[in-house]
Formats: structure tokens, C-alpha cells, sequence
């Protein structure tokens, strides 16, 4: 059964966005329940991964590289790279969020989630609005029965920057 | 006139539009304080109806509960309540509050905590209690059980707990003070389950006792009360143990934290240096 532990590796190929790719060891992609059913129930050897920026892949395949070196060891080398892995605009922060969200990488994606509600809970309604792109939907008026009804959550020093 | 601001601005960068799924969105959410969650219902209406769903809150309630700082929370004569941060050697002082209800203002007494829930009471009435949740600043006023005639009798403690069979909080309450000849305990709530501690009312010893899953579990010994037991108990209130066993009283009194270092064996009273700037 564990007779191939030490034969050859699998290698499988992931095409980001913008139709550059990256070779890999088919191991590390199993870090990803999406693409690890892709793998064991297709049995394909190349992946599209479209929605994905090249930019954002290079940063998972990192750091599936650096979570597959863990050992308890190293642990707190780990950390170190984690903390290092979110330190990058808000914006490129969520594309990873994303990404990772749709290849099923659970440990990191909780990370992320977390790294993301740390860099926003200080800010104002209206840079929230602007780090996700949403147009408000309220009414003048109903926005400002929002203050009304919770005034201790509008004040304070709220941060108006999106990065 | 702002709103057309705001289509240029995503009409030029629509290019590299990020949208973020609702699942995402959803845990992210789950991981913001209280007060970031008030705010951002207004950000639009389908984020105020993440945030306002009953399923949202009970997960933010879980997630809460694993990454929650600890923190005291402290009456003051004033009639505010303090919030100090448990895992700062200063405790220092992170918010403050008045109690919600107005006519209990002056007179709401904490009972026990649990989860982020305060129990308080009137502190001139047994039969009024209120259950409070100071992150949201919501507070629901207990309709006593009927079978319960408190009239005659004011409990000696009260704790509230978690039962995850019926997915709802739990209040205790005991009315007697002594039980067999010379035992007396009192309920609290510790580590999020109940907790009884007391001892025989004339030893300097007092021992604490907590429910977990499988029962009655003794948490501590404490050998070396500053008075005995039945003196003790009546003056300093259990309100907490910290992950390293270390045991915080408070004085009914209103006076300072003391807290109680097991592998010391010593009792040590917390000097506050902001107290007095906030009576």
C-alpha cells in the first residue's frame, strides 16, 4: 500500500489567470480539497485555474510550500512566514481570501479571514465600502438611524484608508 | 451627487474587480468585534442581513468564545461599570459603561458571568433579575420561574451556565446559606461551567468546585484564607480563574481586585492606579 512513498513524484501543472503556469509536486495541491478531487477523481495532470491571478498563485504556492515543511520544530519559523504571508495591501489580502475560499485550503483560509477582520475593524463605514466594492444600498435616512440606534459604534478614531 | 462619484470609481477599476463570495464575507464577519458589526450593518442591506441573522450571531458567539480576551468587569460606586483587561498585568481599564436599564443604574448588582452574558440583580429586590449582554448593550429582563416564591427568601448565589442540550443559558440560584451543620457554599460561574466554592465556616479553607461534562470536578484547595471561611465569603465574590489557575475575587464593597496565586499560595490585592479617577 505504502509501497510508492519513495518512487517517482507526481507532477501537476496550475494555469493562473493570465495563462502562466506553474509546475508543481502533485502532493502540495492536496492542501486543497478542490484541487484534490480534482486530482483523484480525474485524474488530470494540467489545471485552469482562470479566476486566479498569477500573482495571487505564486503567494498560495508559497506558501503550500512552506506549510508542507512544517514540523513542530519549526513552528515558530512558521508563524513568522504567516504573519509575513498577510503583510501585503488590503487589497491583494482579499484576492488571496478569495482564491483561497474556492480551492479549499481550510487552515490558511481561516487565517486570512482572521488577518482580513483585524485589518478592518477600525474602519469607517465608507472605506469598507470601498475595500469591497459595494454601493450603499440604505437611504440617507436609514443610515443615520444607524447612529442613532448604536452612536458608541460610529465614534472613536475610525480609519478612512483602504489599505 | 456622491453616488455617481462612486460609479466612476468602479467603472475604472471594475477591471480588476475583486467580487468577495457571501461565504467569505460571511467569515469574516464572524471574526470582527461587536462594535465593528454594529457599524458595518450599515454598510449595505446585505450585509445587514448577515450580521442581523440569528445563525451569524450564534457563530460570532462561538468564534467569540475561542479568541475573546478575558475581561473583569468591575462596578463602580459611580454607577459605571469598568471593563478591565484580564491579560494585562495593569488590568488596565478597556471601556466603561452605565447599566442600560436606567431605574437599576444605581442599584444593579452583579451576580455572575458567563460567555460575555452579566447576570445582574436589584440589588433591593429578589425577584428582579436581568440578564445583560454589555457588548451589544442589550439587556432582557427574567421572568422568575412560578414554582419559585423568593419573597421570603433572598438567594445566596446565583451562577449560569451553558446547556448545550437545550442551546440556551441556564440560571442557578440557592437560597441556603449553610448546609449539613457547618458547611457553607456559594454558586458562581467559572471556565464557563458552574462552580461552587466554600468550606466549613470557621476554617481558613476554602474549596472550589466545578461542573464539567462528566461532573463535579475540585478545581482548588485554597488552605490560607485572610479570614475564616463564613467571614470570607460574605465579603469577597469569585469572579474568575485564569488559564494558569490564578483566582480573582472581588469585594462586595466595592473595594479592590484581589487575586490568589495558587503556586505562591498568596493572596494579592491589585492596585488600580486609574480607580479613583473614574468614581
Amino acid at each position: 500500500m505504502a509501497s510508492s512513498t519513495t518512487g517517482e513524484k507526481k507532477i501537476l501543472t496550475l494555469k493562473g489567470g493570465d495563462n502562466e503556469e506553474f509546475i508543481l509536486e502533485e502532493s502540495l495541491v492536496l492542501q486543497s480539497e478542490l484541487l484534490k478531487n480534482m486530482v483523484k477523481e480525474e485524474r488530470v495532470s494540467s489545471i485552469p485555474l482562470p479566476s486566479i491571478k498569477s500573482k495571487t498563485l505564486v503567494k498560495i504556492i508559497e506558501y503550500l510550500k512552506k506549510h508542507a515543511e512544517l514540523t513542530p520544530s519549526n513552528k515558530e519559523e512558521f508563524k513568522n512566514f504567516e504573519k509575513e504571508f498577510v503583510n501585503v495591501v488590503l487589497e491583494e489580502l482579499l484576492d488571496i481570501t478569495v482564491a483561497v475560499n474556492y480551492l479549499k485550503i481550510n487552515g490558511l483560509l481561516e487565517f486570512c479571514c482572521q488577518a482580513v477582520a483585524d485589518r478592518i475593524k477600525d474602519k469607517s463605514v465608507e472605506a469598507v465600502r470601498k475595500i469591497f466594492r459595494i454601493e450603499s444600498d440604505f437611504t440617507p435616512e436609514e443610515e443615520s438611524e444607524f447612529r442613532k440606534e448604536t452612536p458608541e459604534a460610529f465614534e472613536g478614531d475610525l480609519d478612512d484608508t483602504t489599505n | 451627487m456622491s453616488k455617481k462619484k462612486v460609479q466612476t470609481r468602479l467603472a475604472i477599476k471594475g477591471e480588476i474587480s475583486i467580487d468577495v463570495p457571501t461565504d467569505t464575507i460571511f467569515s469574516i464577519l464572524t471574526r470582527l468585534p461587536v462594535k465593528s458589526l454594529l457599524r458595518f450593518k450599515s454598510v449595505s442591506k446585505p450585509w445587514n442581513a448577515i450580521i442581523s441573522d440569528d445563525k451569524f450571531t450564534k457563530i460570532h458567539h462561538h468564534q467569540t468564545k475561542a479568541l475573546g480576551r478575558n475581561k473583569l468587569l468591575v462596578q463602580r460606586p459611580s454607577g459605571y461599570f469598568n471593563f478591565r483587561d484580564l491579560e494585562n498585568p495593569q488590568l488596565i481599564l478597556m471601556e466603561k459603561q452605565l447599566f442600560p436599564l436606567k431605574r437599576l443604574q444605581q442599584c444593579a448588582e452583579i451576580m455572575c458571568s458567563c460567555d460575555g452574558l452579566v447576570l445582574v440583580k436589584d440589588h433591593k429586590s429578589y425577584n428582579e433579575y436581568v440578564l445583560w449582554n454589555p457588548s451589544t448593550t442589550k439587556y432582557r429582563i427574567l421572568e422568575l420561574c412560578p414554582y419559585l416564591n423568593l419573597d421570603n427568601e433572598c438567594p445566596i448565589a446565583c451562577g449560569l451556565c451553558y446547556d448545550s442540550n437545550l442551546d440556551d443559558y441556564k440560571v442557578i440560584v440557592i437560597c441556603k446559606f449553610f448546609y449539613g451543620v457547618k458547611d457553607i457554599f456559594v454558586l458562581t460561574s467559572l471556565k464557563g461551567c458552574l462552580s461552587l466554592y466554600g468550606g466549613t465556616y470557621y476554617n481558613e479553607g476554602l474549596d472550589i468546585w466545578i461542573m464539567e461534562q462528566d461532573g463535579w470536578k475540585l478545581l482548588m484547595k485554597i488552605y490560607n484564607l485572610p479570614k475564616i471561611c463564613i467571614l470570607f465569603v460574605r465579603i469577597m465574590k469569585l469572579l474568575w480563574c485564569s488559564e494558569n489557575g490564578e483566582i480573582f475575587f472581588h469585594g462586595q464593597s466595592m473595594n479592590q481586585p484581589v487575586i490568589y496565586y495558587p503556586k505562591q499560595k498568596q493572596f494579592v490585592t491589585v492596585s488600580l492606579p486609574d480607580m479613583s479617577r473614574d468614581s
